[in-house]
């Protein structure tokens, strides 16, 4: 069983670094490296805050678009060139396919998370960008499997990458959306039907703005709190999404 | 195939020519007056609190800093730059307060308000920062206090008015808070020197070291100096 999910895995990571993926991390740092650079004239007083916190932002949300393209890009070429096809009619189960695929995007998560930690230590403790590169490997690994669900379902480029980005969007906003809809005008009968679905519908998304905060980078005080709240968030949101995409998976015909 | 070679390359001779037209259309509308005429942007409003909270709820610290160095930026405009003078300072300060609420830890938004926008050529203006600096003070003391003390030197050397300068000067000297040092305690005593106050600062320095409040040893010796030259003063001028 692990041996098929290693070589499945281990195969996505090589396509990754064929289809110059790293290349690209490469560039989304040079430009980070740049536009920290650029901070550094331009912030009257802590340089290093705004340094930190910009380049984290820069690279977080360029390498979830990054992550969710190749991801999305990826599944479509196997779908072209019927070799997921293939996959499925050799005696290897769907789900050890899809969890294979999965491992070898967090595989490539975890690479991208690794090279931002070693960007990390110029400007924050060891410590603190060590648990933002660990948050923000799981945010990525998150990101892949959704888009990998969505790709797997909807067999449509176009469509699983405007629903990845838009459900990205959401997850980060959703607590906002949830506080506004709790001000003291929102106590209408439609307004609490539309705040009960808007709950709903935050219960089935991880909160990613527990997530790889720029503000653990400056401030270098991160609670245990924050690091249990991602851990479990992530344990059991990337449980649950495995289980939703092998069992949609199963139902295929493909 | 000879034909079909032919007519290939009158069709390559077309593309070539249509955009070499393209080209000249471009250039000459990048020297067109309406393409060059730089419109000047005024301040936005701020949003509002939960459109703001919408905004930042992603990353806070990264839209934080952000929307400082956009604001930060914002006399530099189309190629030039504009002056502090016709930025709305209502709507800058209302910036300034939103931005400051976002980030606890963070002096930005107080230095630009001490240290940039009280620069400007306009006394209203410069009034208006002050005012806001001294309300940020207000709310949070051991935060804000050099911010105070900067606004104080504005308010003595830049706007001449010695009486706003005591009223900050006699915030900050009374504060309680043993994080604000002295020498910002201090300027009060240097405010009341140039009103000519000679008596309240012999009564205000004989109080701090009776009640043993400083006890630095190079303090009290700036103090009594202080004292002399006051002494000198109050005598030239016959008190």
């Amino acid at each position: 069983m692990f041996s098929s999910i290693l070589t499945i895995s281990r195969f996505s990571l090589i396509e990754a670094i064929r289809g110059k993926i790293i290349w690209i991390i490469a560039a989304l740092m040079i430009m980070a490296m740049m536009l920290s650079l650029f901070v550094s004239q331009a912030a009257l007083t802590e340089t290093r805050e705004s340094q930190v916190a910009l380049m984290a932002g820069f690279l977080r949300i360029s390498s979830i678009l990054v992550m969710i393209f190749f991801v999305v890009s990826s599944i479509a070429r196997d779908f072209q060139d019927k070799s997921i096809e293939l996959l499925f009619a050799v005696s290897i189960p769907r789900y050890q396919v899809f969890i294979g695929k999965f491992f070898g995007f967090s595989l490539l998560s975890f690479l991208i998370s690794g090279f931002y930690f070693f960007i990390f230590l110029f400007f924050s403790e060891a410590e603190a960008a060590f648990i933002w590169s660990v948050s923000f490997w799981f945010e990525l690994s998150l990101m892949a499997l959704l888009s990998l669900i969505f790709i797997l379902s909807l067999e449509n480029v176009a469509l699983s990458l405007m629903i990845s980005l838009g459900i990205y969007v959401l997850m980060r906003l959703m607590p906002a959306i949830q506080s506004m809809g709790e001000g003291p005008m929102q106590d209408g009968l439609f307004n609490q039907f539309i705040n009960s679905m808007i709950d709903i519908i935050a219960l089935f998304l991880p909160r990613l703005d527990l997530f790889s905060q720029s503000s653990w980078l400056i401030v270098n005080e991160i609670s245990g709190i924050d690091i249990i709240s991602f851990l479990i968030e992530f344990m059991l949101y990337v449980t649950f999404f495995i289980l939703v995409g092998v069992f949609d998976l199963k139902r295929k015909s493909i | 195939m000879l034909k079909k070679g032919h007519h290939f390359k009158i069709q390559q001779a077309w593309i070539l020519l249509i955009m070499f037209a393209c080209f000249i259309t471009i250039m000459l509308w990048r020297e067109s007056t309406i393409y060059q005429r730089p419109k000047l942007l005024t301040l936005p409003d701020v949003p509002s609190e939960s459109a703001m909270k919408l905004i930042t709820a992603s990353d806070q610290s990264f839209a934080y800093r952000m929307f400082l160095l956009w604001l930060q930026q914002f006399d530099v405009q189309a190629g030039q730059y504009i002056s502090y003078r016709s930025l709305d300072y209502e709507k800058l300060i209302n910036w300034l307060q939103a931005l400051n609420k976002l980030e606890s830890t963070s002096q930005y938004p107080l230095l630009l308000a001490a240290r940039v926008y009280s620069r400007v050529e306009d006394q209203n203006k410069i009034r208006l920062m002050l005012k806001y600096v001294y309300n940020e003070y207000k709310a949070n003391p051991v935060k804000n206090w050099r911010w105070l003390a900067e606004a104080t030197i504005t308010a003595q050397h830049k706007l001449k008015d010695l009486p706003l300068a005591l009223k900050y000067a006699t915030a900050l000297a009374e504060e309680k808070s043993t994080s604000i040092p002295h020498w910002a305690k201090d300027i009060r005593l240097i405010v009341l020197e140039n009103l000519g106050e000679f008596e309240q600062i012999k009564l205000l320095v004989g109080g701090l070291v009776a009640n043993k409040t400083i006890t630095d040893p190079n303090e009290i010796r700036f103090l009594d100096v202080l004292m002399k030259r006051v002494e000198e003063k109050a005598r030239q001028n016959g008190e």
